[in-house]
């Protein structure tokens, strides 16, 4: 399965994170809920703006700059 | 003799931690600082059958990471300070998350109890909890709470009360392929844990997290032998071949689903068509959107207040007299008439004199500044409130970043900016909002420079005055020129920090609550927060400087008490300072009455208005400006200057409590008054030639 970063990723696709990336906001990321192995569901993604994803049951607004770093792919399960 | 016992009570953001504590404390905590830093440390007390519980309420934090400085305040809190028991909160809704921060304190200390909070909300929504089979396997007292609901508060603290005393073995999460490495750090570490405040174990999971401050505890203590811990971190670290806080925070993710597995039944309730959401994700609609409802709260909260722009539009319409008592029946005027009317009676009882001037132009004078601001600020906050508590402010938030980002801000600074239109000082404290220390300072020095009510008061008062075109576009050009200001400062303050390598792009990370219906209560306690501080830090300082000030104008070098203000202390330092408004067209005899209406404006900004009608005794602002003898251009540069001059003292005092540096409030001032004179003298230049 291909790799791509969060943000390219379209609106309503699930996809499993493959690395969060080590900067500044990865400790937060890692204790929302954001770590390798998670499933997201990408519920918001208009091309510009934050991503917003859903973990769990809650949903995270992620600005795109950081959603560039996180790199994931497409859950096909 | 009641026994104490202290609970420290901690919870990641939006699990309802405030709301519980409320609901426990009924709202009674001393508010305080904790050592060294700003972040606030709520604390309350009360009696509880035979204990005195002791609460303290610890900073919302996601985990006990070493990365913001609420985590190291808390997490320092429970391994120094020993509280009886520590309460961790989790969220019904949102169990798996919220868990993770209840298993990295249980793997740190044996005496938590977990709340279950917000269960009547999971109870509508189709959510059911097996609590007692959490329970056993966390082996730890888990009690379902509803703070609202005011449910299960009496079991939770009686539950706590059982466990004061009651050390349970530490939490083992199975690390997998991390755990020889563990044993051979724990084996180490292990011959020091007599000078380790911290257990063992704990010290060794965090060390292979990379917690800078593990790290620089064993280095410490360990000396020499430090190497050997980096040798197998290392060794780990290819092992394992991901980051190992990654990994670390893997396994914690793993073992709270474990912890949930067949503990919890949800009814898949069908999920509500997202049309608000909609609205405030397409990047076409959110910066609209966001920007007018921040615009239609502060019209509103305007127009209650002052009656401005109704006002002057029906004026404009040929309705002068509707909008006349627009303008009367405002708060702002319906407050000053009230102390008009407490003054006189003073004045009739006491007669003329320096003890009635005293205490109506100084004490009544003051008590009146702060009142009027009173009903304003808890109109603006309650809104903000609905917002907030409802989940609506962290749309319009996230819908306004885009727009933010422009300048080097971030959607998080929606708040400060926000709170700044009604009051600087709100607006400083408000700058917390923001994760981004960079982001917050420049929050700190730049949103005073948004016009608070008080200065929208003053202009009012000199557009009034002036009158004509110039008046009425007097108040509409002060904001844009206030705003554009503030647009052009920030979006140089970022292209300087990024010049200098300190710069992190204002981003964005924010949990998005579910939209409800917002609680009075919730929205009270959020409107109270901010009342309560303006009242303790704006109003003792606007108090105590209208008694000042009041001393300034009325106590004469060489006579002593005086009836001419033009005697006055405060005169002979206006008449010292004024020639530095020459440049502004604004010279002469009486050049000193309006260098003396900016000094009381650096007091507090309304007081610009009866400083003018003080010294030039007159009846009404308008006559009283009027004889200042300002031409048009000075009167706007005056106006201009009056907008970004300085923040007021009490928006100083609150630079200095948020920063703790005399560097940035000196930093404040002079990037002010710099700006606010050669914005002055550029409009007077401007003005000249048209």
């Amino acid at each position: 399965m291909e790799v791509t970063s969060l943000d390219m990723v379209r609106e309503g696709s699930r996809v499993v994170v493959v690395e969060v990336g080590s900067y500044g906001w990865s400790r937060r990321l890692y204790q929302m809920g954001i770590v390798p192995g998670s499933k997201l569901e990408v519920v918001f993604n208009k091309g510009v703006g934050p991503v917003v994803v859903r973990v769990g049951d809650t949903e995270v607004s992620i600005g795109r700059g950081i959603a560039k770093k996180i790199l994931v792919k497409v859950d096909s399960s | 003799m009641r026994r104490t016992v202290r609970i420290a009570i901690v919870g990641q953001p939006n699990v309802g931690k405030s709301t519980l504590f409320n609901a426990i404390t009924r709202g009674n905590a001393i508010v305080t600082n904790w050592p060294g830093t700003t972040v606030e440390k709520h604390e309350g007390h009360l009696n509880y059958r035979d204990y005195e519980l002791v609460v303290i309420d610890l900073p919302g934090i996601y985990g006990l990471s070493y990365t913001t400085l609420e985590e190291r305040i808390s997490r320092r809190f429970i391994v120094e300070e020993k509280p009886d028991v520590v309460v961790v909160l989790v969220e019904s809704l949102n169990l798996e998350r919220t868990l993770y921060l209840a298993i990295e304190i249980r793997e740190l200390v044996g005496n938590i109890v977990v709340a279950v909070t917000k269960v009547d909300e999971a109870h509508s929504r189709g959510i059911h909890i097996n609590f007692d089979l959490i329970e056993r396997r966390l082996n730890t007292p888990v009690v379902p709470v509803s703070a609202l609901k005011r449910v299960g508060l009496d079991r939770l603290l009686d539950t706590v009360i059982r466990s004061v005393g009651v050390e349970k073995p530490l939490l083992k999460i199975d690390y997998g392929e991390l755990e020889p490495f563990i044993d051979s750090i724990e084996h180490i570490v292990q011959g020091y844990s007599e000078n380790l405040r911290y257990p063992t174990r704990w010290l060794a999971i965090k060390f292979l997290e990379g917690d800078a401050e593990v790290e620089d505890i064993l280095r410490k203590v360990l000396g020499n032998q430090y190497r050997e811990l980096e040798e197998i971190r290392e060794e780990a670290k290819r092992r394992i071949g991901i980051d190992l806080a990654a990994f670390i925070s893997m396994k914690r993710f793993n073992y709270a689903q474990e912890l949930v597995k067949n503990a919890i039944i949800k009814h898949r309730v069908v999920r509500k068509e997202r049309i608000i959401d909609k609205i405030f994700f397409n990047p076409f609609t959110a910066p609209v959107i966001s920007f007018s409802i921040i615009v239609a709260i502060f019209l509103a909260v305007f127009i209650v207040n002052t009656g401005y722009p109704i006002s002057d539009i029906l004026r404009n319409l040929g309705y002068s007299e509707l909008g006349d008592i627009f303008e009367e029946y405002s708060l702002s005027s319906l407050v000053e008439k009230l102390f008009e009317y407490i003054g006189n009676a003073v004045v009739d009882t006491l007669g003329e004199g320096p003890l009635t001037s005293f205490i109506v132009d100084g004490v009544l004078g003051g008590l009146a500044s702060v009142l009027v601001f009173i009903p304003l600020i808890a109109i603006a906050m309650a809104i903000l409130g609905v917002l907030e508590d409802s989940g609506v402010l962290t749309r319009i938030a996230i819908g306004i970043h885009l727009l933010f980002q422009r300048i080097g801000l971030s959607g998080h600074s929606l708040l400060p900016i926000t709170l700044s239109l009604g009051c600087n000082v709100a607006g400083v404290m408000g700058s917390r909002a923001s994760p981004n220390p960079l982001e917050r300072i420049k929050l700190v020095i730049l949103t005073p420079f948004i016009p608070c009510q008080a200065r929208l008061v003053v202009l009012l008062a000199i557009a009034t005055a002036i009158g004509g075109f110039a008046g009425a576009i007097l108040v509409p050009l002060a904001y844009f020129v206030a705003f554009s200001v503030f647009i052009v400062l920030s979006y140089i303050a970022s292209v300087v920090s990024k010049r200098r390598g300190v710069y992190e792009e204002a981003e964005l990370l924010l949990e998005l609550p579910p939209l409800h219906r917002p609680y009075a209560r919730v929205v009270w306690w959020f409107t109270w927060f901010y009342l309560k501080h303006f009242l303790v830090k704006a109003g003792t300082v606007i108090f105590s400087v209208s008694i000042i000030s009041w001393i300034l104008l009325h106590i004469s070098l060489s006579t002593g008490y005086t009836e001419d203000v033009g005697g006055s202390i405060a005169a002979q330092i206006s008449r010292f300072l004024a020639p530095l408004l020459s440049p502004l067209g604004i010279s002469g005899e009486k050049a000193w009455i309006t260098m003396y209406a900016i000094i009381m404006g650096f007091l507090a900004k309304e007081l610009v208005v009866s400083a003018i009608v003080t010294v030039t005794s007159s009846i009404s602002f308008e006559e009283a400006f009027q004889k200042l003898g300002l031409s048009i251009p000075s009167a706007i540069a005056f106006t201009l200057f009056i907008t970004l001059y300085i923040p007021c003292l009490a928006t100083l005092a609150t630079i200095y409590s948020e920063s703790k540096s005399f560097k940035y409030v000196l930093l404040s001032v002079i990037v002010m008054i710099s700006t606010a004179y050669l914005v002055a003298l550029l409009s007077y230049l401007v003005a000249l030639m048209l």
